[in-house]
Parts: structure tokens; sequence; C-alpha cells
């Protein structure tokens, strides 16, 4: 068994195949680790003593202080989604469908996809170094010696939170995003207001919100769970606390991205 | 007093044969026997490495042994779940290297968390003033209560650290390393402190993990020597004095030494 691991392939192939499996069995240890630390967290939320007020000051930092950023991504990411629209729909004559266009998009796709790669890199890398400077300061082992559950006082607010505040912040950014592509059609590029309204009235329905608002809780769960795993975790001083910080922006982007495509299609099954 | 004389009723923690492993072929732990009683101050001294922090986090229960028991205060706290273990840490204050204080919250903020996390009872004004009778114990000015702990002295953090260990009256205090990092002038504050804080609380027991052998020889009822994972002598200091170990003479003479200067 031991001799197995040992074992050092000197062709490139065998080299190559062995060292995909490395990551492979890594990735699934970590996946591993990280769903026993979700569960973990987690079962405290029903349990005593109630962590409301801990969960209500994550929702004011990571929601409310992000609203700001989000209202102005999502007014210029309307307003540039528009104005590229425009030039195509302008050569087949059909302008006024720049409305649904940057509605769907922004409802299905857009907004959940950029509000999430956004609050990740503003709530879910303090996340990540805030646990993580108290981690290596022995605050954490402070609270545990206290017997103070850290996982109940820090991970589960901080992980609920982000599943309440995202769909909001997405919904804040899907907004302003219309309003900005609405404001440039509008004023900018002549576009009847009447008709542009229309339009999005014709083309998006109900479930096109309820969709991006599904995808922005499950980024939300994606990128606090990452923070606070990394965080949980961190060893090393600061060079730690950095390294967290960089693996949670880096890996939390990247799975945003590869879980849109996979929600994406099964919403598709279950609502279209 | 011998270790092997303390009978059952007497002891605060007992460590039966702890042995504990990070890695294969490596034991941190080898079988440590060790009996801490009750209401005396108990100080383990030991080289860099010996497994004293291993030893704390098994008494706390922060880590399990693999062989052998930990029992404190009768119970063995091996076989304890998780909210069995938090109960009983209840009885526990701790003192970190550090301090370890929440650096998001004041002074006194700091000392008022765990009375406001256990003691749900009491009104705000109640919690405040538990606190800031804690911070008068260990001689922080009111000037200082309002203050962050990086706005604090590393003398200052030690008390406000005292100050949250002693919040929930606890029954057993240990310190780690409380010294390390103060200047001499400080250190001898620090020192004085805790022996302050255990004679003010009658049947305290306290356990203090130390490098500093001068301090621990003047401050310990019993030492307990650890030496790569066991326990090399346990006894009052004049047994260390007494010892003909080469190893033991080794660390004695190091203290008669600063004794001299």
């Amino acid at each position: 068994m031991e001799k197995t691991l040992d074992f050092k392939p000197q062709t490139l192939v065998p080299r190559t195949i062995s060292k995909l499996g490395g990551v492979v069995i890594y990735g699934v240890k970590v996946l591993g680790d990280m769903s026993v630390f979700f569960w973990t967290s987690m079962v405290w939320i029903t349990r005593p003593p109630s962590r409301f007020f801990e969960i209500l000051k994550q929702v004011e930092f990571v929601g409310n202080k992000s609203v700001f950023i989000i209202c102005l991504s999502g007014l210029f990411t309307g307003m540039v989604f528009a104005l590229q629209t425009y030039s195509g729909f302008h050569m087949v004559n059909a302008d006024t469908m720049i409305g649904p266009s940057v509605a769907l998009a922004l409802t299905r796709e857009l907004g959940p996809v950029l509000t999430g790669l956004i609050v990740t890199g503003r709530a879910g890398a303090a996340m990540s170094a805030q646990l993580g400077t108290m981690r290596v300061t022995e605050q954490i082992d402070a609270l545990e010696v206290m017997g103070i559950n850290p996982k109940q006082y820090l991970v589960m607010p901080r992980i609920v939170s982000c599943i309440i505040a995202m769909p909001l912040l997405a919904a804040v950014f899907d907004f302003i995003g219309n309003f900005g592509s609405y404001f440039l059609s509008t004023h900018m590029l002549n576009i009847d207001a009447a008709t542009y309204l229309a339009k999005i009235n014709l083309f998006t329905r109900p479930k096109d919100i309820v969709q991006g608002m599904v995808k922005a809780a499950c980024f939300g769960l994606i990128f606090s769970l990452v923070g606070t795993y990394k965080g949980y975790h961190t060893q090393n001083g600061a060079h730690g606390v950095g390294q967290a910080t960089n693996e949670t922006v880096v890996l939390s982007s990247v799975l945003i991205l590869v879980s849109d495509y996979f929600l994406s299609a099964i919403i598709k099954l279950i609502m279209y | 007093m011998n270790a092997k004389m303390i009978s059952e009723s007497d002891l605060a923690i007992e460590l039966k044969g702890v042995r504990k492993s990070f890695a294969p072929g490596t034991e941190t732990l080898k079988g440590l026997d060790l009996k801490i009683q009750k209401g005396k101050v108990t100080v383990i001294i030991g080289f860099s490495g010996a497994g004293k922090s291993v030893m704390l986090k098994h008494i706390l229960g922060l880590l399990h042994p693999d062989h052998g028991a930990v029992t404190v205060f009768g119970k063995d706290i091996s076989h304890l779940n998780e909210h069995g273990l938090n109960e009983l840490r209840k009885r526990f204050g701790m003192l970190f290297q550090s301090a370890a204080l929440f650096d998001d919250m004041t002074a006194i903020e700091n000392v008022s968390f765990p009375i406001l996390e256990f003691k749900r009872d009491l009104d705000k004004n109640q919690v405040l003033g538990v606190a800031r009778e804690k911070l008068e114990v260990v001689g922080l000015g009111v000037e200082h209560h309002q203050k962050f702990p990086s706005e604090l002295s590393g003398g200052m953090r030690k008390r406000v650290g005292l100050a949250r260990a002693l919040a929930l009256e606890p029954d057993i205090l240990l310190y780690d390393e409380p010294t390390t990092g103060l200047d001499p002038i400080m250190s001898e504050m620090v020192d004085n402190l805790i022996l302050e804080t255990h004679k003010h609380r009658e049947g305290l027991t306290t356990v203090i993990i130390s490098h500093d052998l001068p301090a621990a020889f003047r401050l310990g009822d019993n030492i307990a020597m650890l030496d790569s994972g066991k326990i090399r002598l346990f006894g009052p200091p004049e047994e260390f004095f007494k010892s003909q170990d080469p190893f033991i003479q080794k660390f004695v003479s190091k203290v008669k030494e600063s004794k001299r200067q």
C-alpha cells in the first residue's frame, strides 16, 4: 500500500495522469471537508442560544454595506449592455428588443453572477480575513475555551446572512441595471419608453426573476462557505491569512461561474 | 507532597497514561501521568516541544487522547459530547499567551462577553457592573475600559484577558505562558497578579504553563517538569532542589543562578 503512494511515473503520460489523479483526490477531500464543515455549522441554527442578532449584524455587513457598489456596477452593466446590443438590433431594425434582452440577461444571469463575484471580493474576502486573523491570534480558541461554539457564533450567522442578503442584492442589481438600460435607451438612443416597457412585459416572466434569486442564494452559500472554511482553518500567521483570503476569492469566483452552468441546466429542466 | 499521596477527592485534574500522536511513529505525549490538586498553584515547565500546550489542550477537551484518560473534577472528559464539554469549560478560565482579546470589542466588552453569553438573566447594567468589578480586581483603571485591545499595552491586555478569564468565577484558572514577550518589570507585575488572583478566590485551582523558571519556583505550590511527553518530576519546589537527576539539576542551577543575580 505504502509502495503505491511512493510510485513516481517517469514518462509524460502516466506522470500527467498521476498529477491529475492527485488534483482530483485533493478536490474530493476538500469538498468532503467543506460538506462536513457546513453540516456541523448549520446544525447549530436550531440549538440555543439564538444567534438572531449575529445573523442580523452579518446581513447588515454583507447586504447593506454592499448596496452602493452593487448599484454602481448594476447601473453601468445595464447601460453598457444596452449600448452594445443596440448596434446589433439596429441593423435588423429591432431596436425595441433591447429592453427584453437586457432584462432577461440581467435577471437570469448577469444579476446573480456579477453580484456573486462583487460580493465575494468584498464580503467573502473580509470573512476569510477576519476568521483567519481570529484563528491565528487564538480568538477562536478563546471562544472554545469559554464554552461557546465558534461555528455557531461565527460561521453559521455568516452563511445564513449571505443566503438571505444575496437574492436581495441581486434584485437591486437587476432593478438598477434595467433602469440604466431604460435611461440610455429612451434618452440617448431615442427608443419609445412605452414600447420599451411593453416589450419587457411581453418577454420577461416572473420565473426569470425567481431563477436569478435562486442562483443568487446559491452563490451566497458558495462564497460564504468557502470564506468561512478557509478563514476557520487558517495557519501560519499573517502569511496564512493572506493565502486564505486569496484562495477564498479565487475558489469562490471559479465555483460561482462553474455552478452557474449547472444551476441553469437544472432550473431549465424544472421550470421551463 | 508527592503526586502519589494526593487523594482522589483533592484532585481537580488527573491525566492517566495519556498518549497522543499527530503523525505515525512520533508521539507527543508518551503515557503522561499528572495529578493537579484543588486550590493549589501548579506550574508546568519544560523545554519547547515537550508537549506542554498539547497537554493543556487535553485538559480543556480541545484534543482527545489516543490512549489514557483525562479526568476533571472526577469526570472523564474523553467521553463527553460537545454539549458536555462546553458545560465543563464554563468551569475553566484561561489567560492566553497573547491574551486573545476580541479585537472588535473594547476592554469592558471583552470582559462582559462571557457574562452576557452565560448569565442571560442579568440586565445590561448588572453585566457591566460585574465586568467593571473584574477589571478593578486586576487593576485596570476606568480610563482604559472603553479602549480597544490595539490601544492597550501588553501588560494591560493581559489584565483584561485575566479579568475575562475571571468573569464567570471559574474553579480552574489556566495560564499559557503568561509572561512571554513582556519586559522583566511587567513580568513581575503579571506574576504578582497571578498570586493575588489565586489568594483572592478561595478554592481556585491555578495551572500555569511557563518558561520562566525563577517565576515558576516562586509561584508554584507544585511543579511538574515535562520532558519528551512524560512527567520527569512532580512535586513542591524543594523536591527539585533535592533531586539528583542531572536533567533536573540543570534546570535548578539556572534558578539558583538567576537568584544570585
